[in-house]
């Protein structure tokens, strides 16, 4: 339990240096005050375990899907949604169930932006219960929730579940 | 509670009288109406209407409004962006409430999982953010008030995006933040009355004529600490701070009673 605050009180402070942008030592010693008032109320919500957080594995995982995501995935999708646009390629418009079975809150939120982020698709609502996304698609000639979850999550899903999930 | 009613009458009016007759009889301000103006002073009241300095003139005789709308005019209208930026973003979370249908059951369930998982973090960052507003006011934008105001959007999205009970599970009560919010005012006033104390001048920061009472101007480091300027900021952010989650809590108060009906 107080790992938990431990671990979102030195982030904070890692923020506030990368907020500023300097380091002197008034900064060195405002920056821990500053950072434990924003861990003693948000400290225990923010993160469940905290370990995860310290995983320098995890965290390069999490660059190298930024890259792969804003080079890779982004610029592809772009070029689809441009074809479609101009008439080279046909377009299935609905509303597809799409299945997912992460454990963490930050894996479903990861995963949904990332949809949602990407032209093409969008995450129109959410069933945490059952495991579902409601995903607004262009391409939507299925409507199977694993063959939808095969063509829309599987692109994020490594990676999404090496950064988040256990 | 009639007896505590008298006290609270009684030393109120106490407290007025001292303050008055410190400002006018012993001049804990300086003197009462200074003869001699700031060259600041001197130069707003020339120009803000004076049909001679032809492209300098407000043409206003209310010397607040000159200053405000015509030399800093940007400012104030940024100013106004800002809380115009920050009400749009309040319906925008509460849009759900405002424009559907009131649920049936009478239960908040506060907006989807996506939404929640990432508004944790905002809220962090949040708070981060706004209290280093009022631990560097001195030396980069920002300061108390506005540190305070962004603090504020913290317990917004905790009663809009969540609800009134998580916000009471995180420890934010109302008696707390009105705790908070007092007890930083009587800082923020002990600050203003040091000098005083000290045998200088009511808000007094630097040396004055008159009284050699210096509040501390360098961190160690050589860092600006603006004398008072630091504690000021910093004392005011977080009675800003509570003042506003109080109110935010009482309006999530008023619109889960709604909701209730």
């Amino acid at each position: 339990m107080r790992a938990r605050y431990i671990a979102v009180w030195l982030a904070g402070i890692f923020i506030y240096f990368l907020i500023v942008a300097r380091i002197t030592l008034f900064d060195l010693v405002v920056a821990p005050i500053i950072s434990m008032v924003a861990a003693l109320i948000m400290g225990g919500e923010v993160v469940k375990k905290p370990y995860k957080a310290f995983s320098p594995k995890r965290w390069l995982y999490g660059l190298a899907y930024m890259l792969y995501y804003l080079l890779i995935v982004e610029p592809t999708c772009h070029l689809r949604v441009a074809s479609m646009v101009l008439g080279l390629r046909d377009y299935r418009p609905d509303i597809v169930e799409v299945s997912f079975d992460y454990r963490t809150d930050y894996a479903i939120a990861a995963t949904a932006n990332s949809i949602t982020n990407t032209p093409g698709t969008i995450v129109v609502d959410i069933d945490p219960r059952n495991k579902k996304y409601y995903v607004h698609w262009l391409e939507a000639y299925t409507r199977d929730p694993r063959v939808a979850r095969e063509k829309i999550i599987s692109v994020f899903d490594k990676w999404i579940k090496r950064i988040f999930e256990d | 509670m009639r007896v505590t009613g008298l006290i609270a009458a009684i030393s109120i009016l106490i407290v007025l009288f001292a303050l008055a007759y410190g400002l006018v009889v012993l001049g804990i301000s300086g003197p009462p109406a200074p003869v001699k103006l700031r060259l600041l002073g001197e130069k707003y009241l020339y120009y803000m209407i004076n049909p001679a300095t032809k492209y300098f003139t407000a043409e206003s005789p209310e010397g607040v409004s000159a200053i405000l709308w015509d030399y800093r005019g940007l400012d104030t209208l940024y100013e106004t962006m800002v809380l115009f930026g920050a009400i749009i973003g309040a319906i925008l979370v509460y849009r759900e409430y405002l424009y559907s249908e009131p649920r049936k059951t009478g239960k908040i369930y506060g907006l989807s999982h996506i939404v929640r998982t990432v508004s944790k973090i905002i809220i962090w960052l949040t708070i981060i953010i706004a209290v280093a507003f009022g631990f560097t006011g001195q030396i980069t934008p920002g300061g108390g008030f506005i540190g305070g105001a962004a603090f504020a959007v913290a317990p917004v999205l905790l009663v809009l995006v969540y609800t009134l009970g998580y916000a009471r599970r995180l420890g934010l009560t109302h008696r707390r933040a009105l705790l908070l919010r007092a007890s930083f005012l009587l800082l923020l006033l002990l600050v203003i009355v040091t000098p005083l104390i000290a045998g200088g001048y009511i808000f007094q920061n630097q040396a004055k004529p008159g009284s050699a009472f210096s509040f501390p101007g360098r961190f160690i480091d050589s860092t600006p600490l603006g004398g008072s300027i630091f504690f000021l900021n910093l004392f005011e952010l977080f009675a800003v701070a509570g003042a506003f989650t109080v109110a935010f809590i009482l309006l999530g108060v008023i619109a889960s009673l709604k909701e209730g009906e």
